[in-house]
């Protein structure tokens, strides 16, 4: 993928190979970054589609204990979207319950207090 | 030159196995092996040595396996195996023992042609999804396909909160089922 000189000239190309295995050793961290970028990304526009957002999703996930990572839900977003609806779906019945995207706070369903309130 | 590496001179492939072998019957990929020794030299002790005791039972065991030998004088004692999909292995067996040649026979005959690269990732699948890809149409309703334009629901503006009305009219709602208003 080099050119020219670059390709067959040993002094030239050295500089430039060096180059791109410092490219290479530095790209392995970022990659990691990018590709996480991209999953939030992706899994933002999936969730607006479906009426509910991304941030309200991972709460809802958290507290019912769902424990699926980024990578497996785009994949799912993706290639099993009835799943990933499904899971949508949750959140929007869920997010009302929490009290998140309202002023007031998470409802009382569900909680005892025997009057000690 | 500087020390190769996988990523940038080793290369880098996907999972892939020759015409799909082991999904349905599994075909051993190793098509002939060569053994090239020196009938002399000290080098080549450990070769000779496997020549006349484990290789007549590899044979036996492989028939599916073509077995060359080429003995060649002043010339160090190597293993060529050639694959079915046309893919070469090279091992110099300078010096090596008997146990450590019957070891590398091995590993040639489990090897598919391919050449040894980084794996990118660890699946293949012909078939990524079960429920069917995301369209663009998958999460709206099916009646949009035999919908006459213009349809004023689909034409409003979007509501992206409860307006005042909306409120009030809950709040009405909730106040009749308990039974707080009367209704007549």
């Amino acid at each position: 993928h080099f050119f020219g000189r670059k390709q067959n000239c040993y002094s030239i190309a050295i500089k430039y190979v060096h180059r791109a295995l410092r490219y290479g050793v530095r790209a392995r961290k970022i990659k990691k970054y990018e590709n996480r970028k991209l999953w939030d990304t992706r899994l933002t526009a999936g969730c607006l589609e479906l009426g509910t957002n991304y941030t309200n999703m991972k709460s809802v996930m958290d507290d019912v204990g769902i424990a699926i990572d980024r990578k497996t839900l785009q994949n799912m977003a993706i290639w099993e979207p009835r799943s990933f609806r499904a899971l949508a779906s949750l959140t929007k019945a869920k997010e009302e319950e929490k009290g998140l995207n309202c002023l007031g706070g998470p409802s009382s369903v569900g909680v005892v207090t025997r009057g000690m309130l | 030159m500087t020390t190769q590496t996988w990523n940038r001179f080793w290369g880098s492939t996907f999972v892939k196995a020759p015409l799909r072998n082991g999904v349905g019957r599994y075909v051993q990929q190793l098509q002939r092996i060569t053994f090239k020794f020196c009938k002399t030299h000290g080098c080549s002790q450990g070769m000779r040595e496997y020549i006349e005791k484990e290789l007549i039972e590899f044979a036996r065991v492989n028939p599916g396996v073509v077995v060359y030998l080429k003995p060649r004088r002043h010339r160090s004692p190597c293993l060529k195996a050639e694959y079915l999909n046309g893919g070469e292995e090279y091992i110099s067996c300078h010096r090596m023992t008997n146990e450590d040649i019957v070891k590398w026979v091995e590993y040639l005959r489990t090897r598919s042609g391919y050449p040894v690269e980084r794996l990118r990732k660890y699946q293949h699948t012909d078939h990524p999804s079960i429920q069917g890809a995301w369209t663009p149409w998958i999460h709206r309703d099916p009646l949009v396909n035999i919908a006459e334009y213009p349809i004023e629901e689909l034409s409003a503006a979007f509501k992206t909160e409860k307006t005042a009305t909306d409120e009030v009219l809950e709040l009405f709602e909730k106040q009749k089922l308990s039974g707080e208003v009367d209704v007549s």
